[in-house]
């Protein structure tokens, strides 16, 4: 699996300062955080990565978990020798983002989360019983067109009911279905890395509501609501206002740190 | 800042002025780069009409294509110019409310602490808008009503610079009603203004931005028609010798403390034959378009490395120099002209209010201000100001009249 080439853009030169790894949603590239990679450089050495199945990156062989891309972007810290890293995750970056924050402690120093993923959504009842009868449809299909050699499943049902990613996924379709319903729920309480959560108070993809709960969940971390922002509250000039929180977040501890390490 | 209370910043754009629409933009970019952990922002959005409006809806840019529909959603405001009234007046509301108002003269108010200006051109950077939040003594982010009507006219603000040093060309102002009198009289009062009397000429409107009006006469019939086309727009044209090669050179300078230029640029897309001649640049720069709309979009070199360091320090320094000398506030930009035949260096405009507030230089300046922190420095400087003028003696009362 760690053959999955990575496409990624480096920038700024702030020699030993802790680089920042940037990991962009579904179905976008790096060229989402490229802005804002470029705030951030003017302090910190910054990684902008094309997820594996993205942008310029190379597409998994199978279908990959959360666990399996976080695994491959360990191998991209050691190929480019990064022993700690700061990291940012927007929506599904974001669940990799944490999955990374579990599996090698470690190697993390803080954690970004812009509109991120990872919880499952809280739903009302109306909703979860639709969905719920999406699903079981979904399987009945799958047996009809097995057992007549139909294809309801695919001309009739996808087009219908599959959601716009599901839709769009082409050969991520098997990463999108295993990724999409996973719940860290358990364990977000065990990252220990401090973590800055931003949010869009109007995001639709990843409601407001979610991001309360992980801050709630995830033990050192504190809650930037933006009103009037969506899912990508990082885009154009609204980079400005990412960096101006997250700089002095990542900063926090780091005179600290310093004195000690010149005494 | 006192911690806790968010500070209401009201953000003050649109107005009757043809760059209605640039100023939209302008707007529309700042309230999502202000920090909404230190401010409260209530867009105030002065419709062509004149009427000030507040909502949710103006965060949204939809609201200005569809104004018939959006308007319904918004609340009518108003300024009164009394000092202490401490916020906009809501306009209208239901039958009872205004029945109550009648009675009490009581009105509902939306609290204000720091009035954030984001306009272009007339009543709003020309020290109209200025003159009203003085009266009602708020804070407020732009240069004061002197320093902006000097701004607004080219021809008095280059007289003042040239005065204190500044290099400016020569110009004479032509009046439409002298022109219609007597078209032959101000012609040849232009041509025998010293520095005008070869052709070709520049003409532009003497209060007007966006370079709209302008023109370039290389005879007496096309100054007429120059002069007739600036009619239309202004009731004042100003006339200068034509630069047939030069660039333009912009710099932004912000009263922090210490007041601060910025990283120079130089506008690309606005003149069509950009010419670095070989003698003033070495090599070149690099090209770079930026993402954003508005003034930040324009295709411009900020800071080209390839510019003689002579040219940029003239200048910064002749641009601080113009910013105290005019009494300037808050961020403005500075355009000044290269003439590339003998190396001169022109101060042409100030732009009180520049689009995009500048941000796109000052994040590339050194120290840096991401576009959250200069405003937060407008922020501030704006509310120090307010606060020196609080702290004048004004004794006011009746003793010569007796
Ligand atoms: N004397 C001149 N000779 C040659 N070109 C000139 C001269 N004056 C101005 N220009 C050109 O015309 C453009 C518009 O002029 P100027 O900036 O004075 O007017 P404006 O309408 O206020 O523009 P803006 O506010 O958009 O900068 C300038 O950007 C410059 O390229």
């Amino acid at each position: 699996m760690s053959s999955t080439r990575i496409n990624s853009v480096i920038l700024g030169e702030c020699g030993n300062r802790t680089p920042i790894i940037l990991l962009h949603g579904w179905a976008r590239s790096l060229s989402d955080l490229l802005p804002l990679g470029e705030l951030l450089s003017a302090d910190y050495p910054v990684h902008v990565l094309d997820l594996p199945g993205f942008g310029d990156s190379g597409m998994p062989q199978e279908s990959w978990d959360t666990i399996q891309y976080a695994r491959r972007i360990l191998q991209y810290l050691d190929d480019n020798g990064l022993a700690k890293v700061n990291l940012l995750g927007h929506s599904f970056g974001g669940r990799v983002t944490l999955r990374l924050a579990r599996l090698a402690p470690e190697r993390i120093e803080k954690i970004i989360l812009i509109g991120s993923h990872g919880l499952s959504p809280k739903r009302s009842f109306y909703q979860a019983l639709r969905i719920w009868a999406i699903r079981r449809g979904a399987v009945i299909l799958k047996w009809i067109d097995a057992f007549f050699k139909t294809t309801l499943f695919k001309n009739w049902f996808t087009p219908r009911y599959g959601s716009q990613d599901y839709l769009a996924a082409g050969a991520l379709k098997g990463t999108l279905v295993k990724t999409v319903t996973e719940d860290q729920s358990a364990e977000l309480p065990k990252i220990t890395a401090p973590a800055l959560l931003i949010w869009g108070t109007e995001d639709l993809a990843a409601p407001l509501e979610m991001g309360r709960r992980m801050a709630h969940l995830i033990p050192r971390a504190r809650l930037l609501e933006l009103p009037h922002q969506g899912h990508d509250p990082f885009l154009d000039v609204n980079a400005h206002l990412c960096a101006y929180h997250i700089l002095p977040f990542l900063a926090e501890g780091q005179d600290v740190k310093e004195a000690v390490g010149n005494g | 800042m006192a911690a806790g209370k968010k500070r209401d910043i009201a953000v003050l754009y649109g107005g009757r002025s043809v760059e209605h629409e640039i100023s939209v933009i302008t707007a529309l970019q700042l309230m999502k780069a202000l920090d909404p952990v230190k401010y409260n922002v209530i867009p105030v959005y002065i419709a062509p009409s004149g009427r000030w409006y507040t909502g949710n809806s103006l965060f949204e840019k939809n609201c200005y294509r569809n104004w018939a529909s959006c308007q319904h959603t918004l609340t009518a405001v108003s300024l009164q110019p009394w000092p202490g009234i401490g916020g906009l007046k809501v306009e209208g509301g239901s039958l009872l409310k205004r029945f109550s108002t009648l009675l009490t003269g009581r009105f509902d108010t939306i609290p204000v602490d720091v009035f954030l200006l984001a306009f272009h051109g007339e009543y709003g950077e020309d020290g109209c808008i200025q003159g009203l939040l003085e009266m009602a003594e708020f804070p407020y982010t732009s240069c004061d009503v002197t320093s902006s009507a000097i701004a607004m006219n080219k021809y008095l603000c280059k007289s003042i610079l040239r005065d204190h040093g500044i290099k400016v060309l020569p110009s004479k102002v032509a009046r439409k009603f002298d022109a219609i009198h007597n078209l032959k009289s101000v012609t040849d009062s232009i041509l025998q203004t010293p520095g005008l009397e070869r052709f070709p000429l520049f003409i532009k409107p003497n209060h007007l931005g966006s370079s709209i009006g302008i023109a370039k006469a290389e005879d007496i019939e096309s100054l007429h028609a120059a002069l007739a086309k600036v009619f239309l727009y202004d009731t004042e044209a100003i006339v200068e010798p034509c630069l047939e090669s030069m660039f333009e050179i912009n710099v932004s300078v912000i009263s922090s403390d210490p007041t601060r230029a910025s990283v120079v640029e130089i506008p690309v897309a606005t003149s069509g034959a950009l010419s670095y001649e070989d003698k003033y640049m070495r090599g070149g720069g690099k090209k770079k378009g930026a993402r954003s709309q508005g003034m930040a979009s324009l295709v411009r070199e900020i800071d080209p490395a390839a510019l003689d360091s002579t040219i940029k320090e003239q200048v910064t320094s002749s641009a601080l120099k113009a910013f105290e000398v005019l009494g300037c506030c808050g961020v403005v930009r500075f355009d000044f002209m290269h003439d590339n035949t003998d190396g001169s260096i022109y101060f042409n405009e100030l732009n009180p209010q520049p689009g995009s507030l500048s941000f796109y230089l000052w994040v590339k300046s050194n120290p840096r201000f991401l576009y959250t922190e200069e405003l937060d420095v407008l922020i501030e400087s704006a509310l120090k100001r307010r606060s020196q003028l609080a702290s004048r003696e004004r004794e006011l009362g009746f003793m010569a009249l007796k």
